[in-house]
This record gives structure tokens, C-alpha cells and sequence, in this order.
């Protein structure tokens, strides 16, 4: 108790001191470098490199505060395809390379990669699991919020505050993402009596305007998009061209308020980190993290520079801070245990994580539970909810 | 009225369809190549038109040294379309002048294999400069809306469909009146009568080509912001528009356009009459794929004689010299030792991906014998192995049947499988059997494999196989690659080696290389077209299902995008050839050369997005093979081999007898 009392104090510190560190004071990492894998799905036809610079870009961030206790942090990345087999060559290179821990930017089937990384005894460390098994995995720690909160939170937004009652879903077409969506979206439709349809499109050959005119064919309240930042931009678009008039939320994304602001005036989205677009109502920490995130990002290209940048770099900042409570070598032992003992403290960014198994019901791997909702207005993210938004209840038995 | 909404909707991707389709076409009456890149061409148009509207940049195909030149300033939309259309006619004419050129007398694999390398060059060229993501590309069209029977359509498309059109009244006029056109267009039916009429073959083509780069870059800045720019979806849009040129028999513009558009406008209808309630979710996913699919069939059921041709010809040019192994000893002796040496030396990643070599080589085997030896280009080995794949994984989950059981079950149910898939194979010949099976391929893959009513997310592990007690398992713990899986693998592949060696050495090689030449020729000395190509699609199978199930049994799951026909069933085809496509040893060479293999393992690790770098030189190598070594690298090694003992013999007449240099298990039929 006395370990985990004082790893929590120790993190607490780290934290605050990460936030807003003077890169100048920091003395340069000359120590063992350990080793990171970086897992992220940065080709194939749904490729995401926007969580990959966050990955980079976070790390160097880590390595200008001084490392790990001294030790630079070097990070293995490898990119997937988003196919379990790409998933299983590069798990087996972060064994092969005998890495301390494996973070996630996103991958769909990471769940493979996790299976032979759990034989290896390489803790799983990401911001949001993309799959059933590290949800729930006493090997895998997730300092965001629970796929659930992502797909759950916009529905119950979308009835609560615009009335809405039937709600169209659109999303990439795979049997992950299909399986995601039905085990997410369906209890909250069902607990608050919304009329769901589910709309899933190619990923490998999308047409945008066919697929957003085939899920409002029955005219519903509202469209709820989960999708990466192209897409979403193109839908929000696709809704203009064909004059849809219901509500639109985009979930998790922001570029597409940026990339066209006429079409993305009052379309809403959501995130489990706070937005960098509107610093003045939330915790001073945070807005200097966010100075902090925005300096670090700054000269990357603005493509790949959005709301998934913003949560890999907060993982690796959080990451970076539960090693630095460590006493002696970062190991993937020593690390588990440190992960194990994070209690109530506030990610990089966002809300406080608890890695107690608890935060939300069947997924033992998520550490924060909330998310917060924003609007666009004059291309910018405004707060709906000014607090993170919790509905893990609505997913109980 | 919807169905009006839809109907238009689909028309955008309908112009990239008819446009890619009828540059094809170009290329395909002015010099008889049926170019795959062509997808690739028009998207190469669209990103250097994106760079210059977005930042002034000038995009040139090249990579390594400085491949961009700054104009100062984002480029207006007139300039940048210029630049895009003009960038995709100038790789047009440097794929004629520097590949299909000196290819114009090879045999059509030749032209398909340089194609494909061709199509991976600028999809890795692409990636390297833009990056895999993908870019919103600015509009040159309006952003308009109209009102057509009560549905607010887009005016963008329907000014894209006006530009399509214009286009192809053009190339159909150009064709039909003008003087170079006609001469061009009658080319392809007499050739020999248009060079005696005095017009150079060679200009004829060069025109050809600047015409479908022309035609390619137009299409590319048309549809750029209207479909998704990134480097697999127009490039993938070669599978639609191959179908419509299928369907106007590779000649009429006309048909070509309204085929394109068909198909996508269906293809519209289809995602329509998916939000109906009576509509089959088991058919929820890539039903869109099916139509291309399900056209051509269609075609061969009503209209043989549309895609027949050919048949009667003889293979034009040399074909790749086809050794009859009258020993399998070397290569199974060769794999021994690699293996031996795997287990010995490497560990790791390098274990792994010399098991994925091992495999890979296996599939490779299944092209060797119906590519190489029939003659047959197919792309359906992929789909077979994806199915295999699919049924142990089901077969060992839901029914519960121990290892080799569901195995052997697997590899026998995907070998029924591929018998169906000579049947269109009874009906088209060359470049046609090629479109047929990469539309089967890709509807598999998307209609099959990815499919959650036959390939559910919650599907999971396969248990590990055990065969007599002994645990076959891929990995354990730390153990990323176990002996026994290698052991299983190299025996595997031992075995297959030792079959192909028979079925390649004995009656039916002679058989088989028979149809590969000339099938009516075949036919009247005896050999039954029919059984024979039934029986080597077969036999093909069992080898790609064996391969399939072992790599399900690799990964430890189903792995459905492992068989995607980019990411699969071209590069083996391309490796195939690579290695040697009438080789067991260039079956051997190809395999390790696949991207997963011990290769792309070695120098992964010198770049820092080591896929899209390797993808390019493999391209190059391809590329080189097809123009320069047709037998492949395993094919020059035999030649070089043989050239030494010839001299050494010669040096030394006591000792050595001179052999001749053709070998009574040599076979070489190029005409007939």
C-alpha cells in the first residue's frame, strides 16, 4: 500500500512538473535508453497518421524533460495495416527488440499483438482500446476513455440536449468495427429508447455522398459519424451538398471544423482530453499542457496535427510519468506494478486516471471513464458540457 | 424518387470507371497492351494536381534525389490541372518508351507482370511523397446544388459527367474522322495492313499512349475531389473499368463510357437497396464489389464469342523457357539446408519470416504450375488460399475438428472451389482470364473474408495444433516462431515440391505446356483442353489452400485483408516472376523475396517506412525482369550455370562430354 501511496504522490509531481516543463532547465537524458514499441496503423487504406505524430512528437516531448529518470526513452515504431497479420509481424519484432512496453496509437487488430505480447510479459499501454480483448485485459492499461463513452455519450448528448429520437450511425466497414459498434451503441440505443440504424461504409473505395444519402434515406434526427478526420470532413460536407437539416456529430473529430468552417458550424464532437481551441474555462494545469502540446506539434503538417495527435501525445506524457515514479530500473515488471498503483491522477490534458479495473463495467483496462462534448462555432471547438460526461451506469448488466 | 438521387450520386465514381476503362482501351487497340497501371497514371494526374493547388509544388515521379520543384505560391486551377493532366501523359509515354516498347513482341504475361510492377512504382512513389493518408483535394467544379425530380443533387457531378462526356465524344470522334485516328483505331485489327498502308507502328503506339495518358490525367483532376484521393482507391478502380472494357470486347469508346458508368451506378443502387428492410444482411458487405463480378460472368454465360479471341493463336513472342524437372533433389536439398541454417542461426523476426518464405513458397508453387506451365494468368490462387483459410478457421472454432481434420477438409473443399474457377477459364484466354479472376478475387475479398456473417470479430484464436501430442503452435511466450511449426512448414513444402515435380516432369507437363502455346493446336494433337485445365486449376488449389491454411495457422487467427488481392495477389504473381515463373527454384527465390519474407525482413530496417521503399524496388526489379529476363532470376542463374559447364566443357573435351545446350527435359514450345 505504501508502494502505491507513494508512486501515486510521485506521479502527481511528475505530472505537474511534465505540464509545464522549460525545456532549457531540463538536463538532456544520457542514461541506458529504454525501449518502447509503438504500434500504430500507419498504412494500408485506413491509415492514420495523425495518431502517429502524436506517438513521435510525444516522445521527443518526454526525452526534452529529461527522460525517464535520465534515460532517454527510444521508440520502436512499427506500422500496421490495420490486418492481424501486419498486427503479429510487428508484435514480433517488439519481442525480438525485448521493449519495456508497447504503446497503441490506434490499431485494429491489436488484439493479435496483444496475445503475443502478453506471452512475453510486455505490458499493453494505449489511450483507447480498438478491440474486445484489450478492453478487458489484466495486460493492457488505457488512459482514455472506454469505446463505450465514445459511441454512448454522443446518443445520450444527442437526446438529451437537442431532442433527438432517431439516430443514423455511419462508419468504416469492418467486422472489428461492426462488432464495436454493436456491442457500444446498441445498450445505450436500447437503455434510452433512441431508434438506431447502423450505416457502414467501404473503406477501401468510399464514396462519401452515396453513403451519407443511403443512412438519412429514412430521414433521422441526427447523423452520429465515428470515423478518421477525412471522413468525417467529407461527411460533414456530403451533409451540405444534400441538405440535410438533422443534428451532426462527428465523434472525436476537430479537423473537420478547420478544413471547411461554413459546413462545420454547429456540427458537434466529443473528446475524453480538453480541446485546445478554448483554454479559458478549464483547470490551469491543463491549459498549460495544452501550450505545451501545441509548441511540441508546432512545424508538423497540419494534416497530420488533430484531435487523435492530441491523445497519443497525452498517453506518452502519462506513460512518461508513471515510469518516473519507478525506484530503480524500468522493466516491464517494474512498470505493471507502477501502472497497477495509478490512483486518481489527472492524465496529460484530461481527466484523473484510476487503473483500478473499475472505471467502467467489463472493461478492466480503462483508467478514465469520461468524455466531453463540443460544438463548432466559427471553426472552433466550444463547449457543450463544460464537465467530462460519464455513462458507464448505462452499461451495467 | 431515390432512386434518381442515387443514380447521380454513383455517376461520380461511374467517370473515374469509363475514364480508366477507356484509356485501357487505348492502349489496348493502339499496341495490344492491357495496361493495370492505368488507375495508377490517373491518380499520379490527381496528386500532382492537388500539390499544385495546395502549395505550388511540382510533384516529378521520381524519389531519392530532388523530386519537386516549387512555382512559388499555390498554382490557380486551370494551371494546376494542366500540370496533373500533362504529368499523367508524360508516364504515360515513359511506360511505353521505357517498358511496353521493348516488351511489343513479349508474350502477354510480360505485359501484365511489367504492368503491375509499373502500378506498384507509383503507388510507392505516391506514398513516399504524399504519404498514405488521405488528402481533401480542392474542387475545380462548383459547389452548387440542383434540384433534379425533387432531389437536391450535387452540381459538381453532373459538371464532371459533362466533362466525361465531351471527352469521350472526343476520343470517339478522333477515332472515327480523323485521319491518324482511324489508322490507329484499325490497328489493332490488321495490324500488318496499316504498316503496309505507311504508317510507323511505332508512332501509331506513341500516340496511343499519349492519348490513354491524356485521357487517365483528365480523369484523374476530374474525379480527385469528388472520390477519395489516397494510393490504393484509384488505383483499385482498375477492377471496374477492366470489367467495362471487358464488356466493350477492349474496342468500342462508347460502350466503354456507358459500361463505366454502369457499373457504378448500380453499384449506387446496390448501397440504395441496402437500408432496405427485406435486404439480406448477410450480403451487407461488399456487395458493391459483386457487380463488376457478376457482369462479366454474365457476359461469358450469354456471349462467349464477346471474350473469346485468341484462343485459336498461338502465344506471341518467346515464352519463358519451361525446364521439365526430371529431379526434385536440388531444390528440395536446398530447402533443407536454408532451413537447417534458420534453425540454427537466426531467432526472432527473421525465424518468423522465414517461416512466411516457406509458405509464400507454396503459394508461389500454385502460380509456377497454372501460370508458368498452363499458361493460365490467374489471380484466383489468393481467393483459394483466403478460403482455406477461412474454412479451417471456422471449421476448427465453431466445429470444433482437431488440426490435421479440418486441414485436409479446408484444403479439399478450396480445391473443389478453384475447379469452379477454370470454368471461365474454358471461356477466356490471356488478359480476359486475368480481368475474370481479379474481379473474383476482389469481390472474395470483400463479399467473403471480410464478411462478419462468415467472418465474425468475435471469431478468435485458433487452438493450437497438435498433431501426434506434439504442440505445432506458431509461438509460445517470448518463442515468436517454434521449431516445429518451421519443421511443419519445410516438410510441407518438401512434399509440394516433390509433387509439382512429378505432375511438371511427366505427361501432363508436356500437356500443360502444350495449352500454354497454343490450345486449339493442343486440342487437335490429342490433349484434352477441358480435364487438363481442370485438373491443373486444381491441383493449383490444393497448393494455395495448403499455403492458405497455414498462414491462418501463422498468424494464429484469420487474418481476411492477408488476402487482399493488392496486398497479395498481385505481388505473388509479380514474385512469382520474379524468381522464375517455370522454376521449383524460382518458386524458392520469388518466395523470399514477398514482402513478410526473409527480404523485406533483412532491409526493413533501413528505412523508416521500410513498406513503401520496398514495395519500389521490387517494382523496379519487376520491371527489369520482364524486359530483360523473362525466365526470371532463377532462370538467368540455370543459364549462367549452364553457359560455365559449356565452356569448362569445351576447355577440357577429354574430360567432359559436351552436353548440348538444349536438354532432352527441356521443353521450349513458342510457336506452333
Amino acid at each position: 500500500m505504501l508502494v502505491v501511496m507513494a508512486a501515486v504522490v510521485a506521479l502527481s509531481a511528475c505530472s505537474s512538473q511534465a505540464s509545464g516543463s522549460d525545456l532549457a532547465s531540463s538536463p538532456t537524458p544520457t542514461g541506458t535508453p529504454i525501449k518502447i514499441g509503438f504500434l500504430n496503423q500507419g498504412a494500408g487504406a485506413l491509415a492514420f497518421p495523425d495518431f502517429g505524430t502524436g506517438g513521435t512528437v510525444g516522445i521527443e516531448q518526454v526525452n526534452a524533460d529529461g527522460g525517464i529518470n535520465g534515460h532517454p526513452i527510444n521508440l520502436v515504431t512499427c506500422n500496421t495495416d490495420g490486418t492481424p497479420a501486419a498486427s503479429v509481424k510487428c508484435a514480433n519484432q517488439f519481442v525480438s527488440d525485448e521493449v519495456v512496453a508497447v504503446v497503441q496509437g490506434i490499431d485494429l487488430s491489436s488484439d493479435t499483438a496483444l496475445e503475443i505480447l502478453a506471452g512475453a510479459g510486455i505490458p499493453f499501454i494505449g489511450h483507447t482500446p480498438f478491440g474486445a480483448v484489450q478492453s478487458n485485459s489484466p495486460d493492457a492499461w488505457f488512459f482514455g476513455a472506454a469505446p463505450g463513452a465514445f459511441y454512448g455519450v454522443p446518443l445520450q448528448t444527442l437526446q438529451k440536449e437537442y431532442g433527438v429520437k432517431t439516430v443514423a450511425f455511419l462508419n468504416p466497414d469492418s467486422p472489428v468495427d461492426r462488432s464495436v459498434a454493436d456491442s457500444t451503441l446498441d445498450p445505450v440505443a436500447t437503455n434510452l429508447g433512441i431508434d438506431l440504424t447502423k450505416n457502414f461504409y467501404s473503406s477501401t473505395s468510399p464514396n462519401y455522398t452515396t453513403a451519407f444519402a443511403s443512412a438519412v434515406t429514412g430521414n433521422p434526427d441526427a447523423v452520429l459519424i465515428i470515423a478518421p478526420e477525412p471522413d468525417c470532413t467529407a461527411f460533414v460536407q456530403a451533409a451540405r451538398t444534400l441538405g440535410y437539416k438533422g443534428h451532426i456529430f462527428a465523434g472525436s473529430c476537430g479537423q473537420f471544423a478547420t478544413a471547411d468552417p461554413a459546413s462545420a458550424e454547429g456540427v458537434l464532437s466529443d473528446s475524453d482530453l480538453y480541446s485546445p481551441d478554448n483554454t479559458s474555462q478549464i483547470p490551469a494545469t491543463a491549459a498549460q499542457q495544452i501550450a505545451t502540446y501545441q509548441k511540441a506539434v508546432q512545424g508538423q503538417p497540419a494534416a497530420n496535427v488533430d484531435n487523435y495527435t492530441q491523445m497519443t501525445f497525452s498517453t506518452m506524457q502519462d506513460l512518461a510519468a508513471v515510469a518516473r515514479t519507478i525506484n530503480g530500473d524500468v522493466t516491464s515488471q517494474s512498470l505493471k506494478t507502477a501502472l497497477q498503483g495509478v490512483v486518481g491522477v489527472d492524465s496529460f490534458m484530461g481527466q484523473p486516471l484510476t487503473c483500478d479495473g473499475k472505471q467502467w463495467p467489463d472493461n478492466i483496462s480503462i483508467c478514465a471513464p469520461g468524455v466531453l462534448v463540443y460544438s463548432v462555432k466559427d471553426g472552433k471547438l466550444q463547449p457543450v458540457t463544460g464537465e467530462f460526461v460519464n455513462i458507464a451506469d448505462l452499461y451495467k448488466n | 424518387m431515390e432512386w434518381v438521387l442515387f443514380a447521380v450520386l454513383g455517376l461520380a465514381a461511374g467517370v473515374a470507371y469509363g475514364g480508366i476503362g477507356l484509356a485501357v482501351v487505348a492502349t489496348k487497340r493502339g499496341t495490344g497492351v492491357v495496361n493495370l497501371a492505368q488507375g495508377a497514371v490517373a491518380m499520379w494526374g490527381a496528386y500532382v494536381y492537388y500539390a499544385m493547388r495546395e502549395t505550388g509544388t511540382l510533384h516529378l515521379p521520381i524519389v531519392g534525389i530532388p523530386s519537386t520543384i516549387e512555382t512559388g505560391g499555390p498554382a490557380s486551377a486551370p494551371v494546376a490541372i494542366a500540370a496533373g493532366v500533362l504529368s499523367s501523359v508524360l508516364l504515360s509515354l515513359l511506360a511505353y518508351l521505357l517498358v511496353f516498347r521493348p516488351l511489343r513482341n513479349a508474350p502477354q504475361l510480360a505485359s501484365v507482370v511489367a504492368s503491375i510492377g509499373i502500378m506498384t512504382v507509383i503507388q510507392s512513389i505516391v506514398a513516399i511523397q504524399f504519404g498514405t493518408g488521405q488528402v481533401t483535394v480542392p474542387s475545380w467544379f462548383s459547389t452548387n446544388t440542383i434540384t433534379i425530380a425533387g432531389q437536391t443533387v450535387p452540381v459538381n457531378i453532373v459538371e464532371a459527367v459533362l466533362v466525361f462526356a465531351v471527352m469521350v465524344v472526343a476520343v470517339w470522334a478522333y477515332l472515327r474522322f480523323a485521319r491518324q485516328g482511324i489508322a490507329l483505331a484499325a490497328y489493332a485489327d490488321n495490324t500488318r495492313a496499316v504498316t503496309l498502308m505507311g504508317y510507323s507502328a511505332d508512332l501509331l503506339a506513341l500516340r496511343a499512349w499519349a492519348m490513354s495518358g491524356l485521357i487517365a490525367g483528365i480523369i484523374g483532376v476530374t474525379v480527385a475531389p469528388l472520390v477519395p484521393l489516397n494510393p490504393i482507391t484509384m488505383t483499385l478502380y482498375i477492377v471496374p473499368a477492366l470489367a467495362a472494357a471487358l464488356l466493350a470486347r477492349f474496342r468500342s469508346v462508347i460502350i466503354v463510357a456507358v459500361a463505366g458508368l454502369g457499373i457504378s451506378v448500380l453499384q449506387s443502387f446496390v448501397t440504395y437497396l441496402k437500408t432496405m428492410p427485406w435486404y439480406p444482411p448477410w450480403l451487407q458487405v461488399g456487395a458493391e464489389d459483386l457487380i463488376p463480378l457478376l457482369l462479366i460472368i454474365g457476359v461469358l454465360i450469354f456471349s462467349p464469342a464477346s471474350l473469346g479471341g485468341g484462343r485459336g493463336a498461338a502465344a506471341a513472342g518467346r515464352l519463358p523457357a519451361a525446364r521439365r524437372p526430371t529431379s526434385v533433389r536440388g531444390p528440395v536439398i536446398v530447402v533443407i539446408v536454408a532451413t537447417g541454417i534458420c534453425l540454427l542461426l537466426f531467432n526472432g523476426v527473421y525465424r518468423f519470416a522465414f517461416a512466411q518464405s516457406l509458405i509464400a513458397a507454396l503459394l508461389i508453387l500454385s502460380v509456377v504450375i497454372l501460370t508458368g506451365y498452363a499458361g493460365q494468368i490467374s489471380l484466383a490462387p489468393v481467393a483459394i488460399a483466403g478460403a482455406a483459410g477461412l474454412l479451417v478457421a471456422r471449421l476448427t472454432i465453431d466445429a470444433g475438428l482437431p488440426f490435421p481434420v479440418a486441414a485436409v477438409v479446408s484444403v479439399l473443399i478450396a480445391a473443389a472451389l478453384g475447379m469452379f474457377v477454370a470454368l471461365p477459364a474454358l471461356r477466356a484466354v490471356g488478359i480476359q482470364l486475368a480481368v475474370v479472376t481479379l474481379a473474383l478475387a476482389v469481390a472474395a475479398q470483400s463479399v467473403l473474408f471480410s464478411n462478419p456473417a462468415l467472418n465474425p470479430a468475435a471469431l478468435g484464436n485458433l487452438p493450437p495444433a497438435r498433431l501426434f501430442g506434439i504442440d505445432l503452435s506458431v509461438r509460445a511466450g517470448s518463442d515468436i516462431a517454434r521449431t516445429p511449426f518451421i519443421l511443419l512448414c519445410c516438410g510441407v513444402l518438401i512434399v509440394a515440391l516433390m509433387v509439382v515435380a512429378r505432375v511438371a516432369g511427366g505427361r501432363t507437363g508436356v500437356r500443360l505446356l502444350a495449352i500454354r502455346s497454343n490450345e486449339r493446336a493442343a486440342a487437335s494433337v490429342g490433349v484434352g483442353i477441358v480435364e487438363t485445365k481442370a485438373l491443373v486449376f486444381a491441383f493449383s488449389s490444393v497448393l494455395a489452400a495448403t499455403a492458405g491454411v497455414l498462414m491462418t495457422y501463422g498468424v494464429g487467427q484469420f487474418s481476411s485483408a492477408s488476402f487482399d488481392v493488392l496486398a497479395l495477389g498481385l505481388p505473388l504473381l509479380a514474385f512469382a516472376y520474379l524468381g522464375g515463373i517455370t522454376s521449383l527454384y524460382g518458386a524458392l527465390v520469388g518466395a523470399l523475396m514477398v514482402p513478410g519474407g526473409v527480404t523485406y525482413v533483412l532491409i526493413s530496417g533501413w528505412f523508416q517506412d521500410p513498406g513503401s521503399w520496398y514495395l519500389l524496388f521490387s517494382g523496379v526489379a519487376l520491371i527489369l525482369t520482364a524486359v530483360l529476363n523473362p525466365e526470371g532470376i532463377a532462370g538467368a542463374t540455370s543459364k549462367l550455370v549452364s553457359g560455365l559447364q559449356l565452356r569448362r566443357s569445351r576447355r577440357h573435351p577429354a574430360e567432359n562430354r559436351v552436353e548440348p545446350l538444349v536438354n532432352s527435359d527441356r521443353v521450349e514450345v513458342t510457336r506452333v
